[in-house]
């Protein structure tokens, strides 16, 4: 589904990605971990092609993204869904989510299917169905965080990449986030997660890439780095 | 250093051009002059502070009315009027930054737009004091010590001296704290407010300084032209001076002469541009900007840099090879 | 008294309309692309002269030579966004502020070495015959203007509001990289606000080349006013430009009425300076004040 090979990404002088290598596969739960500014953010820039990589290779399904634009990148399913929820203020809620299918809509999707989409998607997320036609802005955190989400599952992904969904939500919170992803997978979506709540990330996911300064630094099965206590105490803030 | 035999080298060549130079010629030098200390005023508030100012045509219509009527009308000398013009003008200035303080980048450039129209307006209106379209005629030479600046030669001489007054308190101020603490400010407000610097304090004072110049190069423009009207202090004036100095250079003294100096001589000794300059200043501001942000200045420092480094290697290489 | 109030209203009404058409323009690709545009007013110049080219030397009919007009000045736009505002898309303010007024500069002589410095005139739409309501006496291109520029609003209103296409705009406006990630074309949302924006312009200066004629200069004075109406407004905001625009229309026309016609022009300025220090972000401002 995702592969990076020897990826380096550059801020002007500074590399903040040095030649990592990983791969995600149909059907999992892969998440990235490490502590701040070890550049996880920056890997799933790189792949949405919001910054472009100087070297390496970055496949989207078997196919090359160096010279696309972002907004082809989700042509192809793969969305990101960014930090820090970026839902767009002064549109509605339901605004937001149709807005999510931009990609559907330029290639011909018919309104009525996106709008039984947004149907769909408010009736998953009740707190939102609650407040459709209020502007994005008067939302609380987490309900921003279900609508960024929701918003990301309207472009009918197949690969979804969450940057630090559970950031300064409440613990209760923080479960139904992780609750939703799970359920993401389970209708079929693949998902790339980065996330600095390293234990309930672990939890859920099926494989882990540890993170430090630009490095892959350890790779493995998710619950295998959960219970290893040296990397826990190591690498992660818990 | 390459810079002051530059220096000396265009000095000389400004003593001596007059000697051989048609009357006309002369009043082109003169414009040029006076210009290069308008440019040198811009170039404090917004090539040193950052702060942009498009009212600077309006600053050398105060200068120039002030010294126009205290003379004229009041009767009385350049050499009471030109003081007088360059610390009401100052004041103006520092009149206008107080009440903008806040205002930055766009905002800032609308308020100075507002105040260079209404002045505009004022110039043109208020005709009890300025006489309104008609102008002010029979402003007088200066005379030094009883010798009246009659010919436009010894004026010329006498505008070089507060040219080189201008450079130097220029050149002064860039390296003085003052001047520091201003291109701290032009860089990044935020970052000079956290080293300490009172950055209210610092852009009023750029405004005062740079009014205050263009007030002089009102007066002088005033009692060498013996005669103003307010059609020249007008809002194209304005970009004019701030093509001069983007071109030439923001940031640098040299750049603020060069600029100055290029765009008011260009129309004049390229006949056939004669009705194209403005549109060759408008595209060359925009084409600096995008590919030389440090104008015609910048780029002359470069190819010096260049060449001295070349110099150096080469009779280094030279070394080697003995 | 009371009819040469309604009367001043009338007309400051039909000049407000054509300074919100002009900071419309100014304030959508503000949204866009987060920059200032100093030569708006010469897109409205030359929409002027290109249709009073086609009219008057090419000899199309009216309502065809609008038309190119619009049409020829839209070109202009996008090559305009293409050559100045991309290379200098991660500029200061006061970089693209200079920028732009380079090329009013040598816009505005452009037109003057193409269309010569004397002004020229478009032919007035519904005749030259001044209509009598009761006491008022209404010119009836005025009529045209407000009109017009109703249509355009409520137009406008309609395509940002309620279709796919505004939306994505607004998103872009609110948030470039994510309406990217959203898969929206955004370099195509910003072409598009350019080109409807060097309509707009062209659109002011069509309706309004019947009253005052156009010349070269003419921009300068315009966009001020017009930037007078955005910041009045709020700048930024959309119902700000239009409500501003006719509000300094207004206000500038009824005080050359009954203060003075000599410092006309000056009201627009002084009511700029005075939004400037008590109330910066207008009435209906979002935007910070730093993004500019």
């Amino acid at each position: 589904m995702l592969k990076l090979e020897a990826v380096s990404t550059f801020y002007g002088n500074i590399q903040a990605l040095k030649k990592i290598s990983l791969d995600v596969n149909e059907g999992e739960i892969v998440v990235l971990i490490g502590a701040n500014g070890a550049g996880k953010t920056t890997t799933l820039l790189s792949i949405s092609g919001l910054i472009r990589h100087a070297e390496g290779s970055i496949k989207i399904l078997g196919q090359d993204i160096s010279k696309m634009q972002p907004e082809e990148i989700v042509g192809l399913g793969c969305v990101h869904v960014p930090e820090g929820r970026r839902t767009f203020p002064n549109l509605t809620v339901e605004e937001n989510l149709k807005i999510g299918a931009s990609v559907l809509i330029r290639n011909g999707t018919h309104m009525s299917e996106i709008k039984q989409d947004v149907e769909k998607t408010l009736e998953r997320f009740p707190n939102l169905m609650a407040r459709r036609k209020k502007k994005a802005w008067s939302l609380s955190g987490g309900e921003q965080q279900m609508l960024a989400i929701g918003r990301g599952m309207m472009a009918r992904p197949k690969l979804m990449m969450l940057d630090e969904p559970s950031l300064g939500l409440a613990p209760i919170l923080v479960q139904e986030v992780f609750h939703i992803i799970n359920e993401i997978r389970q209708q079929g979506t693949t998902v790339l997660l980065v996330e600095q709540n390293a234990r309930a990330a672990l939890n859920l996911a099926d494989r882990a890439y540890v993170l430090e300064t630009g490095e892959i630094v350890h790779a493995g099965a998710a619950k295998e780095i959960l219970h290893d206590k040296q990397l826990i105490d190591a690498y992660l803030g818990g | 250093m390459h810079k002051i035999i530059a220096f000396i080298g265009l000095l000389i060549l400004a003593i001596l051009l007059p000697q051989f130079s048609s009357a006309y010629v002369l009043g082109i030098l003169v414009l040029a002059g006076v210009y290069v200390i308008l440019v040198l005023g811009l170039n404090v508030c917004l090539g040193f502070a950052g702060q942009i100012s498009a009212a600077q045509a309006a600053f050398w219509g105060i200068g120039a009315y002030t010294s126009a009527i205290i003379n004229m009308r009041l009767g009385l000398s350049f050499w009471v009027g030109f003081p007088l013009a360059i610390v009401i003008t100052g004041l103006v200035g520092l009149g206008l930054a107080i009440p903008t303080i806040k205002l930055k980048g766009f905002y800032l450039a609308m308020a100075t737009i507002g105040f260079q129209q209404i002045c505009f307006l004022v110039f043109v209106n208020w005709r009890p004091v300025t006489m309104g379209v008609d102008g002010i005629p029979n402003i007088q030479r200066p005379s030094i010590g009883g010798y009246l600046l009659r010919s436009d030669r010894s004026f010329y001489y006498f505008l070089l001296i507060w040219v080189l007054i201008a450079i130097i308190f220029s050149l002064r101020l860039e390296k003085s704290k003052l001047g520091r603490a201003m291109k701290a400010l032009r860089d990044n407000q935020l970052a000079a407010e956290a080293m300490g610097i009172d950055t209210n304090k610092v852009k009023c004072i750029a405004f005062m300084i740079s009014a205050a110049m263009s007030g002089a190069a009102g007066s002088l423009y005033a009692h060498f032209a013996r005669y103003i009207s307010p059609d020249l202090f007008v809002f194209s004036t304005s970009t004019l001076i701030i093509s001069m100095l983007i071109i030439g250079g923001s940031g640098s003294v040299a750049g603020a002469i060069l600029g100055a100096i290029l765009l008011v001589a260009l129309p004049e000794s390229l006949r056939f541009l004669n009705n194209y300059y403005m549109v060759i200043y408008g595209l060359g501001t925009v084409l600096i900007v995008i590919f030389m942000p440090k104008g015609l200045a910048g780029l002359i420092g470069r190819i010096i840099e260049k060449l001295k480094f070349f110099l150096e290697h080469g009779r280094g290489r030279e070394k080697v090879n003995e | 008294m009371f009819s040469m109030a309604t009367q001043l209203f009338i007309n400051g009404l039909a000049i407000g309309a054509i300074y919100a058409m002009v900071g419309l323009g100014i304030a959508l690709i503000f949204r866009a692309v987060q920059a200032v545009n100093f030569a708006q007013g010469e897109f409205v110049v030359f929409g002027g002269f290109f249709a009073i080219t086609f009219f008057s030397t090419i000899g199309l009919p009216v309502w065809l030579s609008i038309i190119c007009g619009v049409l020829a000045t839209m070109i202009m736009g996008y090559i305009f966004q293409r050559l100045v505002y991309v290379p200098l898309q991660r500029s200061t303010s006061i970089t693209i502020v200079v920028a732009t007024m380079g090329v009013s500069i040598a816009l505005t002589d452009s037109s003057r070495i193409i269309w010569g410095a004397a002004p020229r005139l478009f032919p007035e739409i519904l005749g030259s015959t001044v209509i009598a309501i009761g006491d008022l006496y209404v010119v009836p291109q005025n009529l045209v203007i407000l009109v017009a520029a109703l249509i355009l609003f409520i137009t406008q209103y309609i395509l940002f509001e309620r279709t796919f296409l505004g939306m994505q705009m607004q998103a872009v406006a609110q948030d470039k990289e994510t309406a990217a990630l959203m898969g929206i074309k955004v370099n195509r949302m910003i072409a598009i606000t350019f080109l409807y924006s060097s309509g707009l312009a062209a659109i002011a200066g069509i309706l309004v080349a019947p009253i005052t004629y156009i010349w070269s200069t003419m921009g300068s004075g315009l966009v001020q006013k017009a930037f007078v109406a955005t910041i009045v407004g709020g700048f930024g905001s959309v119902p700000g430009a239009i409500l501003g625009g006719l509000f300094v229309g207004v206000v500038e026309t009824l005080c050359g009425g009954f203060i003075s016609s000599t410092y006309q022009d000056a009201f627009a300025f002084i009511i700029l300076i005075i939004v400037l220090i008590v109330r910066p972000m207008g009435f209906f401002g979002e935007e910070t004040m730093d993004k500019a």
